[in-house]
């Protein structure tokens, strides 16, 4: 035994128990709060560094997201605007199947006549005058003359025709006359248009009761119309004592401002009067 | 002749546009005359010495459309084009004033021909029904009109004729 007790030897062993107990002690727990308290600063510190670093990071790379997401955001807008765009046209095309539906089904529902359907492309040039433009012509075996009509009743009758397009002189215009029937009143009468497109009705004999609200159909008189389609409704009367007939206004069953297609009644075969007039 | 193209180009869409929209959106019963006033902005502006055959040509493309007898609308449009080179040639100094000019004036003159033509065709016809429900109407819409396509045109007309007549 050999001098076991040195200096050496007891502060190793003093540093060995410290270091074993602060181990004990950390293990246990004791120490935590110490821990806390002595890493504060540096957690601190690091917390600051980190923010500092995050902040310069982002300013540095900031900008290619911004463009990144500018990009995108274009992408998407046009994304947009390209499906609003299809969900137009989709709206329009289903506008426009309803309103051929419609006119089918005013087809099934009169068998007794062949339509060929058109759509309008546009109205007369001339305020003083009522016509419109539509998309098929003789290549689709329109002719002259021909009655045209809607689901709602009467519209007018082809004016001129080329290959691809026609004419209709519509029943407001002020040189189209039409010989109708009141329904009710079973009275034969004659309407005709004026230059800002009202219909007057005329012709109607002074014994005759007309009441407003009463249905006008076409008579068939004269061959330029089939009997029979609807075209309008009495608004007014007039009657006054030194005149043959009384007058009144007509309000047309179809609108002609909001008219999208019509049906041309291609089998009608129009009756030439003009040898016979005087 | 890009001058010419380009104004033919202007012709066909004015007309297109005429027949296809200003027809079916009327005020009362008036509506406006894309034509005509293309026809006076371009007059006040262009430089090319046949223009006016572009306008009879067109004029009566518009007659064949429509079923007023053609030879009115030439006769209006070369009317208008006339008073746009003597506007030109005098008071050049305010095109728009001009373009307001003309417009009012053959708006009118077109409208005094479509009536006279209505009434020579049997038509029942109320000189006072068309004043007020369709003449007024339509020259209020041509001079709200004058002044986009003046506008329009004298941007075209700038690129087209580098030493152009406005200023």
């Amino acid at each position: 035994m050999r001098n076991l007790f040195t200096s050496k030897n007891i502060r190793n062993v003093v540093i060995g128990l410290v270091a074993a107990g602060l181990v004990f002690l950390a293990v246990s727990g004791y120490l935590t709060p110490i821990f806390s308290f002595s890493l504060s600063p540096v957690i601190s510190g690091q917390s600051w560094l980190a923010q500092r670093y995050l902040a310069v990071r982002d300013f540095l790379t900031s900008p290619r997201e911004m463009a990144t997401l500018r990009q995108e955001n274009q992408e998407l807008r046009d994304e947009v605007s390209q499906l609003q765009g299809e969900i137009v046209a989709l709206q329009e095309n289903l506008s426009q199947a309803q309103i051929l539906y419609t006119l089918l089904d005013f087809a099934r529902s009169n068998p007794e006549h062949e339509y060929v359907a058109a759509t309008v492309i546009g109205r007369d040039i001339s305020p003083y005058m009522q016509y419109m433009i539509i998309d098929k012509g003789s290549n689709d075996g329109i002719q002259y003359g021909m009655p045209v009509v809607t689901q709602q009743g009467l519209v007018g009758r082809i004016d001129a025709v080329i290959a691809n397009a026609a004419r209709i002189r519509l029943i407001s215009d002020a040189n189209s006359y039409v010989n109708v029937r009141l329904q009710n009143a079973d009275v034969e009468a004659q309407i005709h248009g004026s230059i800002t497109g009202e219909i007057v009705l005329d012709m109607v004999p002074q014994s005759a009761n007309v009441s407003v609200g009463e249905v006008l159909l076409t008579s068939g008189l004269g061959g330029t119309y089939p009997p029979n389609i609807f075209v309008g409704q009495v608004i007014t009367m007039q009657s006054k004592q030194n005149t043959l007939f009384q007058s009144g206004s007509v309000q047309a069953m179809v609108d002609f401002s909001s008219v999208n297609a019509v049906l041309v009644i291609t089998n009608f075969d129009v009756v030439d009067i003009t040898p016979l007039v005087p | 002749m890009l001058s010419y193209l380009i104004s033919s180009l202007g012709f066909l869409g004015a007309i297109m546009l005429q027949f296809g929209v200003i027809s079916r959106t009327a005020l009362l019963s008036g509506f406006g005359d894309l034509v005509l006033l293309f026809v006076a902005a371009w007059s006040l502006h262009q430089n090319s010495k046949h223009f006016w055959v572009l306008v009879a040509l067109f004029g009566a493309l518009v007659g064949f459309i429509s079923a007023v007898p053609a030879f009115i609308f030439v006769i209006v449009y070369l009317l208008v084009y006339l008073g746009a080179t003597a506007i030109r040639l005098r008071v050049w100094q305010s095109p728009l004033l001009g373009m307001f000019l003309l417009t009012f004036v053959g708006t009118l003159l077109e409208h005094v021909l479509l009536a006279l033509v209505s009434l020579f065709s049997g038509a029942s016809f109320s000189l006072q029904l068309a004043f007020n429900e369709i003449l007024l109407p339509s020259v209020l819409i041509n001079m709200l009109l004058a002044i986009p396509v003046h506008a329009l045109v004298q941007e075209i007309t700038r690129s087209i004729y580098p030493q152009g007549y406005e200023v």
